[in-house]
């Protein structure tokens, strides 16, 4: 026993004995348990493995035009046998570039980030870390995702329609997406992403709702806000996020439908194409801009936010540590939470608008940076004098640091409305959101995977497949999106089908190169991943209660899934949830529905 | 090919040793009667021997994209205008102090993990805030960045914030998909009205003088009429739709271009003339040392309008004018020169999503002495002259039109 890290030590708080009352009075047909389930876990899983699936499609959809800007115009008989009709002979159509481009950006912020981190842990760790049986709402909760996977199933049919997906890029900048003039993807393949998207947003705003609300009413008996763990903290604020913008994003979406079937002008205007002249007059393009960074800015932080809750919760417990600076952690949380709406201009600083607008802009997103700063410097003051376990889920999110470091830095170069002019829609701006945004959101996807894969499957996953798995994507993610901020900085621009046009890009070509065989090299390490996941989901050896040694309430739940979380009565709470190797304490870690010893009561430190 | 072969290569090498790791991991753990999921203390040591890696990896990287790119010269050369080189050296100052923070703190981060990793018997120091500590950490990049704030700021008004004076050079930028037409404002010093319903083969950018007035007119009449007598012949239901549309699009249009005829009554459009409209696949000159005015329009989506070699970069929106003015610094020849690259072209190109040709949607630039400049200015015709050099095209239309008066097809509408 010694030599292992992660004994199972508190089995002893759990009731041993209680497995078989998971199978009281419930009589659950398949249906009710699998497809329309009401159980926050089960809703959870059905988020994580319907954006584990988003995932891979979105992935090799990047696949098949990185192979075009690595090799362009040699043909690969796999585009043949995937694209059918979008490939000539084997070479990618310029306008099904545009839309692998485009569905491979819609499908990864929303359908993977948004869909699977929020609507899985959210959905998970709500009701298991506040000690509530369920969602306020099981209901809404049920119809959030059955909304979700409409939305999925639309977004997934308008890949296969004749006039091509949607292909204006994930911002969908009107007049391009409001006129199948312009580009063919504008078409029906258009009109199916909004009523997709129009769909997700319901489903994103039922979800948000429900947890805000069970987190503010349902806490288990002891769980002040000030106890909760950073998991539920950034859970609840990046709902918070979302109800205010997904709405103003949804109407975006409704006048950019008015535009394109009623003849109604809000974006368009003065327009000459196809050798006609439009008769909308009078409306702004650049007006659609402010209304979709308005949510779209939010929007990062609606999937940053709870990655780095994740990675707050595994590096504590696996620093045996607690968090450094909880409070600090909090305020910076929801100073991002604010300035995140005031910053949305920095995406525009060169639409045309006034200069003056531009400089508040630039002001406010440098100030975004210093909350983001000190959560960095929390993180490694956690990892430091720890006594650190480095699991797979560990390992991913001391990733998600490392990410948000580096794809952080580069925003201060971006957010300088100065220096954004000349990098502004360069491939230095895809490397700066990939890091910090997809990289670090998907690895806290995966962490919790790892993590939590006692609490959604019973079972544990394999250690050294989830080692293998981290190495190679943490040097893929590095080795594909690094190489990107340099291509930025030479004028190359994202969105560009081929760079053979302009002969000051052939001296950067290799480095295409190099980011596709990354591409390629991290892809494989997916498929590990995937093996695991699957393979650890029946065959995995069963989870003890407590495998990491954790402090918050959902390793008191018994490790087979019951209905209402705890057979008996909920916990009660008694401290806060880092009382990891508290000096003097038998164990190194005291979760928190252990009551106060004397000798702490007297102390009266506690939170 | 090529990559198929690797792909399957790749594949299929990870999946052999992966399956020979996990075999041999299961015979160990059968061997040692223990549960594959528990961290052995010798695999705890691995994983932070390869965080220690990780921190030599961020170096690495780090530092031979900086030598083979940014030293090595294959980006984009030092700017070629003034406000430029004032951005330019904003840029090294952020990207010194990013590149600081980088190479200090992520390290830091990884050897914190290879340092603190598990040890039998050692027990974490229980550290949960310090003020003092958070302090300094808020502070310090506070001031940075305020510094950083008021640098980037002064550097963007004296770029955007300040209207150009004195003897400026107007050109427009307009973009359609996917090319770019260029156009001085000539003698006057001033662009020409310009109208998105006056647009045909013959005048794309719109321009609006008496003589394109009565073509664009006499143009459109026909094709609504044209449309008039197919809505009168019984079309099929499913033209119907198609063609009432077209109707009132027409009629619409051609209301617009009554309005334009009344008030080219009033005043006449004559700021035009002398205008000089640079085709799509010409060249762009500016002379150097002389502050331009860009004006940038579109016809149809929205466009962008790069010039990275001068650090100038504005959208053109369809339904408004956006500007940027700079003043060049370096002419082509002295570049060629600097970048020992005689195939050197200054370039302008699209940045903004746009359609299925987005990627080639470009013209050239050249930066030329005020002399040579002048010279080639001699040479391009102005909108007036093209007029006269096509009667074949232009000019019988023109006179065609003047017989019909101007008031009583507006009687129709
Ligand atoms: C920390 C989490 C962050 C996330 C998740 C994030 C995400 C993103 C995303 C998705 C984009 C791309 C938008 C597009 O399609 O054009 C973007 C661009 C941008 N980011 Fe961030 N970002 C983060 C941090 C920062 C920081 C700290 C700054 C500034 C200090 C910043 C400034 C910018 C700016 C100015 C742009 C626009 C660049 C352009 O369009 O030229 N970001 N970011
Ligand atoms: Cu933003
Ligand atoms: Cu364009």
């Amino acid at each position: 026993m010694a030599e292992s890290l992660n004994i199972p030590g508190v089995e002893s708080h759990a009731h041993a004995h209680e497995h078989h009352d998971a199978h009281h009075d419930h009589h659950e047909t398949f249906l009710t348990k699998y497809i329309f389930s009401q159980d926050h876990k089960m809703i959870a899983k059905q988020f994580l493995v319907t954006s584990i699936f988003m995932a891979f499609v979105a992935f090799i959809m990047s696949l098949f035009f990185r192979l075009q800007l690595a090799w362009p115009n040699q043909p690969f008989e796999i585009m043949d046998i995937f694209l059918g009709k979008w490939s000539d002979n084997g070479i990618l159509d310029p306008n099904f570039y545009l839309s692998l481009v485009t569905m491979h950006g819609t499908i990864m912020v929303f359908f993977v980030l948004t869909a699977g981190l929020t609507g899985t842990y959210a959905n998970l760790l709500i009701p298991y870390q506040l000690g509530v049986r369920d969602m306020v709402s099981p209901f809404m909760n049920m119809l959030s995702f059955w909304f979700f996977a409409v939305s999925t199933i639309i977004m997934l049919v308008s890949i296969f329609v004749e006039s091509g997906p949607a292909s204006s890029g994930w911002t969908i900048y009107p007049p391009l997406s409001a006129l199948p003039q312009a580009i063919p993807g504008s078409g029906l393949g258009m009109t199916l992403w909004l009523v997709s998207m129009a769909l997700f947003i319901i489903s994103s705003l039922l979800g948000a709702l429900n947890y805000v609300a069970t987190v503010i009413n349902c806490r288990t008996k002891g769980m002040k806000m000030t106890r909760m763990p950073l998991t539920v903290w950034t859970f609840m604020t990046a709902a918070i996020l979302g109800i205010l913008s997904f709405p103003v994003l949804l109407a975006a979406a409704l006048l950019l439908i008015f535009d394109r079937s009623f003849g109604t002008a809000f974006f368009l205007s003065d327009i000459f194409i196809s050798g006609q002249a439009l008769e909308q007059t009078g409306g702004s393009p650049v007006l659609f801009q402010h209304l979709f960074w308005f949510l779209g800015h939010p929007e990062v932080y609606i999937v940053l936010l709870p990655a780095l809750g994740i990675a707050s919760e595994i590096i504590a417990t696996m620093s045996r540590k607690p968090i450094f600076g909880y409070r600090a952690m909090i305020a910076s949380v929801l100073a991002i939470a604010f300035l995140s709406f005031i910053v949305w201009g920095h995406h525009m600083f060169v639409t045309g608008m006034d200069p003056f607008l531009g400089s508040v802009f630039t002001f406010t997103t440098l100030l975004i940076a210093i909350p983001s700063a000190i959560k960095a410097f929390n993180y490694i003051t956690t990892l430091w004098k720890g006594n650190v376990i480095l699991s797979p889920g560990m390992l991913f999110a001391i990733g998600i640091v490392s990410m948000f470091i580096s794809g952080g830095l580069t925003g201060i170069i971006l957010g300088d409305s100065a220096l954004d002019i000349n990098v502004h829609h360069t491939y230095f701006v895809v490397a700066h959101f990939h890091l910090v945004m997809g990289v670090a959101a998907l690895f806290g996807i995966i962490a919790g995977v790892y993590h939590w894969f006692p609490k959604l499957y019973g079972r544990m996953m394999n250690n050294k497949l989830g080692y293998v798995h981290f190495w190679i994507t943490i040097i893929s993610a590095y080795g594909v999106f690094w190489p990107m901020h340099y291509l930025g900085l030479a004028g190359v621009p994202r969105r560009y089908y081929s760079n053979t046009a302009f002969p000051m890009f052939d001296s950067l070509q290799d480095i295409n190169v190099l980011i596709t065989i990354f591409v390629i090299i991290g892809g494989t390490a997916q498929l590990i991943f995937l093996y695991n996941f699957i393979y650890s989901i029946f065959k995995g050896p069963k989870a003890p209660q407590n495998p990491w040694r954790a402090t918050t309430l959902e390793w008191t739940t018994p490790v087979e899934h019951i209905h209402g979380n705890w057979p008996g009565e909920i916990p009660e709470v008694h401290r806060w949830p880092y009382d990891y190797s508290v000096p003097g304490a038998d164990e190194d870690f005291i979760p928190q529905n252990v009551p106060l010893s004397e000798k702490e009561k007297a102390e009266n430190t506690h939170h | 090919m090529i990559v198929t072969i690797l792909f399957s290569l790749v594949i299929l090498l990870t999946l052999i040793s992966v399956g020979k790791l996990l075999s041999i991991g299961e015979l160990i753990n059968r061997v040692r009667n223990r549960e594959s999921y528990k961290i052995t203390e010798s695999e705890n040591n691995w994983n932070a021997l390869l965080a220690l890696f990780m921190l030599f990896f961020g170096y690495l990287i780090y530092f031979y994209f900086h030598f083979e790119y940014v030293e090595g010269g294959k980006l984009l050369p030092g700017a070629a205008s003034v406000h430029g080189e004032a951005i330019d050296k904003l840029q090294t100052v952020s990207f010194v102090i990013i590149s600081i923070a980088y190479l200090l703190v992520q390290p830091i981060l990884w050897f914190f993990a290879f340092k603190y990793r598990y040890k039998e018997g050692n027990k974490a120091y229980h550290y949960a805030h310090n003020n003092k500590l958070e302090m300094v950490w808020t502070v310090i990049p506070a001031i940075v960045f305020c510094g950083l704030i008021f640098y980037g700021l002064k550097i963007w008004n004296d770029t955007l914030g300040k209207e150009i004076e004195g003897d400026k050079l107007t050109v427009e930028l307009y973009a359609k998909q996917f090319d770019w037409t260029a156009r001085y404002a000539g003698k006057d010093k001033e662009l020409g009205d310009a109208n998105y319903t006056m647009i045909n083969d013959l005048n794309s950018l719109g321009i609006i003088t008496s003589e394109t007035l009565e073509v664009q007119f006499e143009n459109i009449n026909t094709k609504r009429n044209e449309v008039l007598a197919k809505l009168n012949n019984f079309p099929i239901k499913s033209e119907l739709a198609e063609l009432k549309k077209e109707l009132t699009q027409y009629n619409h249009q051609l209301q617009m271009i009554n309005g334009l005829i009344k008030k080219n009554e009033e005043a006449k459009f004559i700021k035009a003339y002398d205008d000089i409209v640079i085709a799509p696949g010409g060249e762009i000159h500016f002379p150097v040392g002389k502050p331009i005015e860009l004006k940038m329009r579109s016809q149809d989506v929205i466009h962008s309008a790069y010039m990275p070699h001068f650090r100038v970069h504005m959208y053109c929106v369809p339904g408004m004018t956006t500007t940027f003015g700079f003043i060049p610094t370096i002419t082509s020849a002295e570049m060629k020169e600097k970048l020992n690259n005689p195939a050197f072209d200054y370039v302008l190109y699209c940045n903004n999503i746009c359609g299925a040709a987005h990627f080639n949607m470009q013209m050239k630039i050249v930066i030329e002495t005020e002399e040579e400049y002048e010279r080639w200015l001699k040479k391009q015709p102005t909108f007036a002259d093209s007029f006269n050099t096509k009667p074949a095209e232009e000019a019988p239309a023109a006179t065609d039109s003047t017989s019909t008066t101007t008031s009583e097809p507006v009687a129709k509408l």
